[in-house]
């Protein structure tokens, strides 16, 4: 637990019990004010006559959480979170009410101060119906705003979602069609019907995007040349991630590439029925439209060496070469005719390559991975006689198991819970089958799947002629012992057999040499690599703008602090609408063909789709005080992978859901999030005059808002924000304001000038091509002489 | 309005015979709407005496003689009170005279109110003559219908006889009085937010300091005292400071008016000397009974005491602090064997988590947990932790406490815990009430084992 100060003069850890600590001021005292001398936390210092303890202790730069302190304002006392000890005293005043005196001997934390403002903390969660951040987000390896995208989806901005979605995630329509997606499988939407198609609404913004023949949006422009340069080794998921980042940085890349092609395992492990190969280069290119280069055909230990390209200059290098070697069986008959490297079989498959084990053969695949999965959907396509998938655990243990219906729909056969105990042969060495021993399942592992146990006599033979290995995949190493030895010795190998680096900076030994993706953390999912090269690709840049890595503050910026879940009442919502299916081609069509299979959203169905999303999310996330307070006193809760109900906390009970008020044209209300810190109604009344709102009802129903909630148009409200601004949570904010585009049709324009009068923000103004009070009408004008010399009737 | 008995009250206001009569003397015999028979009894006699003899200075040494301390739960020495107002920096002070009356069972201001308003009023005087007040405001509760209108009357009657207004007795000491109708929010009792709801806000505790003698009434210097108090106070300057302390404790002297509820022969109101034993207590208001469990002291932020301790701990204010009660209302409620512990804690919890102001957030939402808590254990649905929340949760609440009903409120359900964990103990694992006063459960309860309550 680090209860941090500000003052950078101060020890980090301010426990209070512990050490004693010099403080500085922050800021000079008041001039001609009486100084008397108080103890703060074991160390002897200066204060003004007059001030409150919370006053002194933020001029020390000493951290006390505060909810309800308004510093405008006299001290109101509501929150009770900015208790500090005073000597002497048997209870725990508050900072902000209680004046400091000479001699006072004061402590901001100690364990009984932490129990108390956490106590604080888990009574407004447990009557708090709102999330932070939302459970999807969280759960993507990449933290992409979800709520964000859909949100632009649902009003049809797919260039403005796609924006969002590159900011964390830079290809988007590729992982829409290969990502896993964890996210869906924590959608708070499922708990109203089911859950929001999240990959398939990414798919189709990202294809809306690709389809037009315009430079893809960025997330930010590109910044300036740094005149830095950095070796990529690898140009799959992570390797691409990290390029396009460092590109929109400022840094110029060169990416290293085995293959003749850019993709890595997406191009030569994944099949074309699931990424089309074309479509997907389409958006890999966007790292070279950004000025990246490739440098392909060349392999690390065999064209070129760590060694090499920091010698060659460049400031940094970054290995990202992913897990292309697989996994034995380990039992015996290995090395039959028959046996078939199952990333090999991938990598020609996908290259076009027709391989001849697998025309009219039996084929048997091992595993229950995507690796799996792909090698016999791509025997089937291949024109295998039969195939088989075997897979030792259960049908829900597998990873790929949204895909063996499919499969088996393309005529595959699966059989569970049985591993593989040796390879049937004939004379001549050739395969003619596999020896599998049933499993039954027993006590679950960390990750919860039940660990597969032997059953000794169920031994049964699968008959085949072609058999695929694919129980995991490592990463090629063997390239470090070509390095010279000053780097070899300082590139640790892990147990795992994966090339180490440093968790959240990914910094190896080797100076200058950054990894991550598959090559660290072992075969994973693209959407993982991809997060992991995100995240490298800060820590990069944040070493080349040479800034030092091992400052603990940096490594928290750069490894942006995850918090788990604020620990919440459960939602409750009873809108019921179903999730849009994408269409796809039958199984008879399937089979035959490698061409992608799954037809994406229709225009309605992606705005349909994502409008459904609740958009769990707070504005205020990025400025929340509650947060901030949650975050440093761990009242947060830690999720298991697969849980989602939420009893931490130990004061849960019945909560109240209020709705959300948008009537106001300016100041967006949320009621669900009030914390009745009642700052808006003290500034309102105080500061503004208005008095829009006040505490109403009594006892645990009391709630800060305008008398009997109406909208505040109704009451004397000015629109100023002063409320949205003193809002500690996001209860009252400035409603955000949707972007329109303005379209000025020059062949009706009376040049009136009112536009460019009324416009607030100076957008539209008189410029030099048309100056509105100038202009000349030329249209008949009436002739006032003339009409005062007509003949009128008179009365 | 007046019961058979004669005394002007209402009729659910009993007077116990027994106990030490001082400011229920005259109740029944003075007639409370008329002035005359006030002074005929010798009312107004202490104001005169204080303003043509003593001087501000002078009451206030009176007072300090007497050793009178507020009697509106907290104790607080009221000669200090008005001394620390008196010589605060103000354009003017205001004295308020507090009938908000928290505990709606506690019935001496009431009883004072409409049995004999005068001598709250003349209190208040007193008080505004000490202190220097310009302004004196008595503060009802709006449910008091027959007092609001007799200390109207009272008011009336003293400005016509120059006993209030302008001018009181000849002399240049003025005060304006007025009767503030007052909600009946148990709240509005504590004094910052009665300040609070009389200056036209909601009535919220705010912070202390600064306290209302230094900065209170829009600002000004006030002192808020409850009506039993300045009853007191009135009592003294009529009679002498040496009378007053004749009975009581070294700490705290003189008389209490003490409410009787719950399991008695006949409840009512009492008036006894401090420092009676609470054995004696009971006796006093023929309340003894053989089958008398506990007494729950001082209301919504009170304690329970239980049987063996009768003898041993006096009705004051250090003895019942240290028994882990109070004063608090002046209330005493008896229970006795068919009285369920846990849900007499559950009550009077409810009531402090229903009256609570919402500002503060352990007040606004720990109570309602306390409350759940109670209710998981008299449904026997317990979590396995709930005994130790409410010992932690409470301990918490008085730690970050905002105004002294909150953190007393824990009280009741904190003693009978203690006292009484047994009973708790049924409920929670068993679904069985001790006392068999809870209706038995529908369902078969869930038997959890709990951890200990001392965690």
């Amino acid at each position: 637990m680090a209860f941090g100060t500000t003052n950078g003069h101060a020890n980090a850890n301010g426990h209070g019990s512990g050490g004693v600590e010099d403080y500085t001021p922050l800021w000079p005292m008041v001039p001609g004010t009486e100084k008397i001398s108080v103890t703060i936390n074991g160390s002897q210092v200066q204060a003004e006559e007059g001030q409150t303890i919370l006053q002194a202790c933020r001029v020390l730069g000493i951290d006390v959480p505060t909810l309800c302190y308004e510093p405008k304002l006299a001290p109101y006392g509501a929150c009770r979170i900015c208790v500090v000890e005073v000597a002497g005293r048997e209870d725990t005043p508050i900072s902000c009410g209680t004046q400091v005196e000479a001699g006072m001997v004061i402590t901001t934390h100690s364990e009984r101060l932490i129990e108390n403002r956490r106590m604080v903390l888990e009574l407004i969660f447990s009557d708090h119906d709102a999330y932070c951040l939302p459970p999807c987000q969280f759960k993507c390896p990449t933290r992409v705003d979800i709520p964000g995208y859909l949100k632009q989806n649902s009003l049809g901005n797919w260039e403005e979602a796609t924006r969002i979605l590159k900011r964390s995630l830079p290809f988007p329509a590729i992982l829409g069609r290969v990502c896993p997606a964890p996210c869906e499988t924590h959608c708070r939407r499922e708990e109203v019907d089911t859950a929001i198609a999240i990959r398939d609404s990414h798919r189709y913004c990202a294809d809306r995007v690709l389809e037009v023949d315009a430079p893809a949006p960025t997330p930010w422009p590109k910044e300036p040349d740094t005149g830095r340069r950095v070796a990529v080794i690898g140009a799959g998921p992570a390797g691409m991630s990290v390029a396009y980042y460092l590109q929109l940085r400022g840094h110029h890349c060169d990416v290293f590439e085995a293959e003749p092609e850019q993709g890595g395992m997406l191009r030569y492990g994944i099949p074309e029925y699931r990424l089309p190969k074309a479509w997907m280069d389409r958006e890999l290119n966007h790292v070279w439209e950004l000025g990246a280069t490739l440098k392909p055909n060349m392999r690390l230990g065999r064209d070129f060496h760590v060694a090499d390209l920091l010698e060659s200059g460049y400031d940094a290098v970054y290995v990202g070469i992913g897990c292309y070697r697989s996994n034995e069986l380990g039992i015996p008959g290995e090395d039959a005719d028959g046996m078939v490297n199952a990333l090999e079989n991938l990598y020609n498959s996908t290259r076009g390559v027709e391989v001849p084990r697998l025309k009219g053969a039996r084929v048997l695949v091992i595993g229950g991975g995507f690796t799996a999965i792909d090698c016999t959907r791509t025997s089937v396509r291949q024109g295998a006689a039969e195939v088989t998938l075997v897979y030792r655990r259960d049908l829900k243990d597998m990873p790929a198991q949204d895909e063996v219906h499919e499969a088996i729909e393309e005529g595959a056969r699966v059989i569970l819970q049985a591993a593989p105990t040796r390879i049937v042969t004939d004379g001549k060495n050739r395969v003619t089958g596999v020896e599998f021993q049933r499993m039954k399942l027993g006590e679950p592992d960390e990750k919860g799947r039940r660990r597969p146990e032997p059953m000794p006599g169920t031994e049964f033979v699968v008959e085949c002629d072609t058999v695929l290995g694919a129980i995991g995949q490592g990463p090629e190493l063997s390239w470090v012992d070509t390095e010279p030895e000053e780097i070899r010795s300082k590139l640790v190998v892990s147990r795992r057999g994966t090339l180490e680096s440093e968790e959240h900076i990914f910094r190896t030994d080797v100076p200058k040499v950054f990894a991550s993706g598959d090559v660290r953390t072992g075969a994973a999912t693209v959407v993982e690599a991809i997060g992991e090269g995100r995240r490298a690709s800060y820590a990069m840049d944040y070493w080349l703008r040479g800034q030092d890595l091992d400052d603990p503050q940096v490594r928290r910026i750069v490894t942006e602090p995850q918090p788990s879940f604020l620990t919440i009442v459960p939602f409750t919502d009873d809108v019921k609408e179903p999730r849009a299916i994408m269409g796809k081609e039958g199984a008879d069509e399937r089979r035959g063909s490698f061409a992608e299979y799954e037809f994406g959203y229709t225009h309605d169905q992606a705005m349909g789709e994502a409008s459904r999303c609740l958009q769990c999310t707070c504005e205020a996330i990025g400025h929340c005080d509650l947060r901030e307070a949650a975050i440093e006193y761990e009242t947060t809760l830690n999720m298991a992978i697969d849980e989602r109900s939420i009893q931490d906390n130990p004061y849960v009970g019945v909560n109240h859901g209020y709705g959300r008020d948008e009537t106001h044209s300016f100041i967006l209300r949320d009621y669900s999030r009030c914390i009745d810190c009642g700052r808006c109604a003290q500034v309102c009344k105080e500061i503004v005059g208005a008095g829009c709102y006040d505490f109403i009802g009594k006892g645990f129903d009391s709630l800060v808002t305008t008398a009997d909630f109406v909208s505040l148009n109704e009451t004397p409200c000015v629109s100023c924000g002063r409320c949205a601004e003193t809002c500690p949570v996001g209860a009252l904010m400035p409603r955000p304001r949707v972007l329109e585009t303005y379209q000025l049709d020059i062949s009706r324009c009376i040049f009136c000038g009112i536009c460019a009068d009324a416009c607030p923000y100076d957008a539209l103004r008189c410029g030099p091509e048309f100056e509105f009070s100038e202009y000349q009408r030329d249209l008949p004008m009436l002739d006032i002489l003339e009409m005062s010399d007509r003949e009128r009737p008179t009365r | 309005m007046t019961d058979a008995r004669g005394t002007g009250l209402s009729p659910q206001i009993r007077l116990l015979a027994g106990g030490e009569r001082r400011l229920l003397t005259e109740m029944g015999r003075v007639d409370p709407t008329s002035i005359a028979s006030y002074t005929e009894h010798g009312g107004y006699a202490g104001l005169t005496r204080a303003v043509e003899q003593l001087g501000p200075e002078g009451v206030i040494d009176e007072i300090a003689r007497a050793g009178l301390r507020g009697r509106g739960g907290s104790g607080y020495p009221t000669a200090d009170k008005w001394r620390a107002a008196r010589v605060a920096a103000g354009d003017r002070r205001i004295v308020v005279a507090n009938l908000m009356s928290s505990d709606p069972t506690a019935l001496g201001d009431r009883a004072l109110a409409e049995g004999n308003p005068h001598l709250v009023l003349e209190g208040l005087l007193i008080a505004a003559f000490a202190t220097g007040a310009s302004e004196a405001i008595i503060a009802v509760r709006r449910d008091w219908p027959a007092g609001i209108e007799r200390l109207r009357n009272a008011v009336a009657e003293a400005t016509t006889a120059r006993l209030a207004g302008y001018l009181v007795l000849g002399t240049d000491f003025s005060v304006q009085v007025s009767v503030h109708e007052g909600s009946t929010s148990l709240i509005h009792g504590e004094e910052t937010a009665l300040i609070s709801a009389l200056e036209g806000d909601r009535g919220m505790p705010v912070i202390r300091p600064p306290y209302p003698t230094e900065q209170g009434l829009r600002g000004q210097p006030t002192v808020v005292q409850n009506a039993e108090t300045l009853a007191h106070a009135a009592w003294i300057l009529n009679h002498s400071s040496e009378a007053f302390a004749s009975v009581g404790t070294q700490t705290s002297r003189g008389t209490k008016l003490v409410t009787i509820l719950g399991r008695v022969t006949e409840p009512g109101l009492i008036e006894v000397p401090m420092g009676i034993s609470l054995r004696d207590l009971l006796d006093a208001a023929g309340a003894a009974s053989g089958t008398t469990k506990a007494l729950l002291v001082g209301g919504s932020g009170g304690g329970a005491i239980e049987a063996a301790a009768f003898d041993s701990v006096t009705y004051d204010v250090e003895s019942l602090e240290a028994a882990g009660a109070t004063i608090g209302s002046g209330t005493v409620l008896v229970t006795d064997a068919t009285t369920c512990m846990v849900a007499t804690a559950r009550f009077f919890l409810d009531l402090s988590a229903r009256e609570a102001c919402g500002k503060a957030v352990p007040c606004r939402i720990g109570t309602k947990r306390l409350v759940e808590t109670l209710d998981r254990i008299l449904a026997a649905t317990p979590r396995p932790n709930d005994l130790p929340l409410l010992v932690e949760l409470s301990r918490k609440m008085r730690d970050t406490a905002l105004c002294h009903l909150e953190s007393r409120a824990p009280g009741p359900m904190l003693t009978t815990l203690d006292r009484f964990a047994d009973e708790y103990r049924a409920h929670a694992e068993r679904g069985i009430c001790t006392a068999g006063a809870c209706a038995p459960l529908d369902v078969a309860p869930l038997v959890v084992p709990l951890s200990g309550a001392d965690a």
